[in-house]
């Protein structure tokens, strides 16, 4: 087991730190910052060392857990993993950083840190289980940080009830991924992933538990990253602090869900039905959050409208089938986790100086915050699609997959999200640094943030701009055969579709001529669409009325159950126990 | 596999006697001692449940002993409670002390 350190260290070493962390903060506050984000970078050096072992073809660790279920604990070492582990780590260092000056010194801090160690390690736990079990196990623990960190600010009732939404809603997700999973174990006896592709393949499993397992995973993964229709937590969850927006959308949470589709890829991939469902929900998806996007005056909501439509993105690469676009969509997820990563952290730090969401109290900060401004910039420039900036590179590969593999009206939808990102990437750029200075701004002494802030901004900032050169090492990684490229047509169209959708947010929004106010007053129809967009849909309404007063009215009738008295209660769970032991023993 | 299915009958009949133990108590004390058997059967369960062909496997101990650490640190945290509605109700009586509020 000695030569096995790395494999266990790099998901155990943050999971035990937590267990450290309230100790060392009575050393003060700094020694568990700099305790936290040396943890992180410690795993992240140990991902890195795995790196040699995947190229070889990768390896996985086994040991005797519940041998009577025939369930073992294993780590899984190969090219998917590893790379996850790095882009989780690596990111997961800048962020924490990035908290020493962003969330400075206020009461939880030891809360604050110890989940967001708890909620890397588990991520990294997550992307380096070998069966489903752990997976589920890691899986959970990301979905619990991530809703306490959301509301981490806990005496905003509106942060409160974003963290509660964020659990309630990926929890509907949760309960379909298990039920596939006691599916799945319960017809071929094992949860392991290399056991269930081998079945897989040599077509042991039956197409019907195939389809519905595959199915119900998939709602997992849906609620995981917040795809349509259970995409409505995630722009609640901007109630929390810029870090933890930045860690749930660029490192971890949100990943897991494209994680674990590209995983199951080899299990489920032969069904054109799961594949042509991963498809549309990400399409759906990629349109709905780009729309939403280019309505909503919060800059957070931008950006996290923008994740909605860029995993999307990564769901459509993935419902190709093809070996390509799942390299495209793990690249997109690279892609999208650098420059969500820089997005968040640059407005955070507008955020954190202006103390405000609102673009319509932002503008003309540009030049008195120039860290922030470029970093911003490249953020938007690599969303778009811009060249040479990742995001171009990763966009291309899914367009041009879905062009090779005659995927047109998939290609057109595409390119239409692809306008609406540049259009409204641009427009948050436009309306946070240009313009006029609001009387906000002219109120408060606007100032560079400090070092630790823009440190990993120039980092990240560096990483959009050249971190495309290392394509051809990661299709070496993840072990992809097939040639990965996109013609000369997919870069022409997109580089169009970019410049379709930065053209009406220069005029409207940096020119402002037409004002865009003037067009809202002239042409009812655009006023009515921003309204719709403005109101999400309608989703939360919806979901509010069906969903939520039905649980309510449950909730007054079980009420009368509960008498509020031990010695009755624990009756009750006795007998309801004895009755479910009695059906189990006589089935 | 005989000696398996015994620890885990004996589990189960852990797991309800002491769960028939917390239902008819008079005193939260008991309801605690009770408790602490139900955990007792949950983890000869866990046990049995990571019995390989050649004893218990290394990492089901692991989890086995974490069980029980937890489980001892549950009942701490109960009995501090105990002693909170002892000062609040002025009685043990689990029966008495039913309103969910203060």
């Amino acid at each position: 087991m000695s030569s096995y350190y790395a494999e266990w260290l790099v998901w155990l070493a943050p999971l035990i730190a937590v267990l450290f962390v309230p100790a060392v903060s009575l050393l003060g506050g700094r020694a568990r910052e700099w305790f936290a984000t040396i943890t992180v970078l410690f795993a992240a050096v140990l991902a890195a060392t795995l790196v040699p072992t995947a190229l070889a073809g990768g390896t996985q660790i086994s040991l005797a857990w519940l041998p009577v279920y025939g369930i073992r604990l294993q780590v899984r070492v190969d090219g998917l993993s590893v790379f996850l582990a790095l882009i989780v780590n690596l990111l997961g260092f800048l962020i924490v950083l990035y908290s020493h000056g962003y969330i400075g010194r206020q009461p939880g801090l030891t809360r604050y840190y110890s989940l967001v160690l708890l909620f890397i390690g588990s991520m990294t736990g997550l992307v380096m289980a070998g069966n489903f079990l752990q997976l589920y196990i890691f899986w959970e623990l990301v979905g619990i940080c991530s809703s306490f960190l959301i509301a981490f600010w806990y005496d905003r009732p509106e942060a409160v009830k974003a963290g509660l939404k964020a659990f309630v809603v990926t929890r509907i997700g949760d309960v379909g991924l298990l039920v596939g999973l006691i599916l799945l174990y319960v017809n071929t006896g094992t949860l392991s992933f290399d056991t269930l592709e081998a079945l897989a393949q040599r077509g042991e499993i039956a197409s019907g538990l195939l389809l519905a397992s595959g199915f119900l995973i998939l709602l997992g993964a849906i609620g995981k990253s917040a795809q349509f229709p259970l995409h409505v937590w995630l722009p609640d969850a901007m109630e929390g602090p810029s870090t933890v927006s930045a860690l749930i959308h660029a490192a971890t949470m949100v990943n897991a869900g494209v994680y674990l589709v590209a995983r199951v890829m080899p299990i489920f991939g032969s069904s054109s039905a799961w594949l042509t469902a991963v498809a549309w929900v990400g399409i759906i998806s990629a349109i709905l959050g780009s729309t939403m996007a280019a309505a909503t005056p919060d800059v957070k909501r931008v950006l996290a409208y923008s994740t909605i439509s860029q995993l999307g993105l990564m769901f459509l690469a993935l419902g190709t089938g093809t070996p390509g676009g799942w390299f495209a969509s793990q690249f997109h997820l690279m892609s999208q986790g650098t420059f969500k990563a820089l997005g968040f952290l640059a407005a955070g730090s507008v955020i954190h100086l202006l103390d405000t969401r609102n673009m319509n109290d932002m503008g003309g900060i540009g030049r008195m915050m120039p860290v922030t401004f470029t970093a911003f910039l490249f953020s938007i420039l690599a969303m778009s699609g811009v060249p040479p900036f990742i995001g171009f590179w990763s966009k291309d590969l899914i367009l041009g997959e879905l062009s090779r593999t005659g995927h047109s009206v998939l290609l057109v939808l595409a390119l239409f999200v692809s306008v609406l990102t540049s259009f409204y990437g641009f427009r948050a750029f436009f309306r946070v640094f240009y313009g006029r200075p609001s009387d906000l701004v002219k109120s408060k002494r606007i100032h560079e943030s400090p070092a630790t802030m823009a440190v990993p901004l120039g980092i990240l900032s560096v990483s959009v701009a050249v971190l495309w050169l290392v394509e051809s090492r990661i299709v070496e990684l993840l072990r992809i055969s097939e040639a990965v490229e996109a013609n000369v047509w997919v870069y022409g169209t997109s580089l169009m579709a970019v410049l379709v959708g930065f053209v009406p947010a220069y005029a409207l929004y940096l020119r402002q001529s037409p004002d865009p106010k003037e067009i809202l007053e002239k042409y009812g129809w655009i006023s009515t669409v921003r309204n719709v967009l403005l109101d999400g849909y309608g989703f939360d309404r919806f979901y509010e009325r069906v969903f939520a007063s039905t649980v309510s009215k449950l909730g007054s009738w079980i009420r009368l159950v509960q008498t509020g008295s031990l010695g009755k209660n624990m009756w009750g769970i006795l007998i309801f126990l004895l009755i479910v032991a009695l059906v189990v023993l006589a089935i | 596999m005989i000696d398996q299915q015994i620890l885990q009958i004996t589990a189960a009949a852990l797991f309800f006697l002491g769960l028939a133990g917390i239902a008819v108590t008079r005193n939260l004390v008991k309801a605690i001692m009770s408790f602490q058997i139900v955990l007792f059967g949950v983890n000869l369960a866990l046990f049995s449940s990571g019995l390989g062909h050649n004893g218990p496997s290394l990492f089901s101990t692991t989890l086995l002993v974490l069980s029980i650490s937890i489980g001892a640190s549950i009942e701490a945290l109960a009995l501090s409670l105990v002693v909170l509605v002892y000062r609040h109700y002025g009685t043990l009586n689990p029966w008495e002390v039913r309103r969910l509020r203060h």
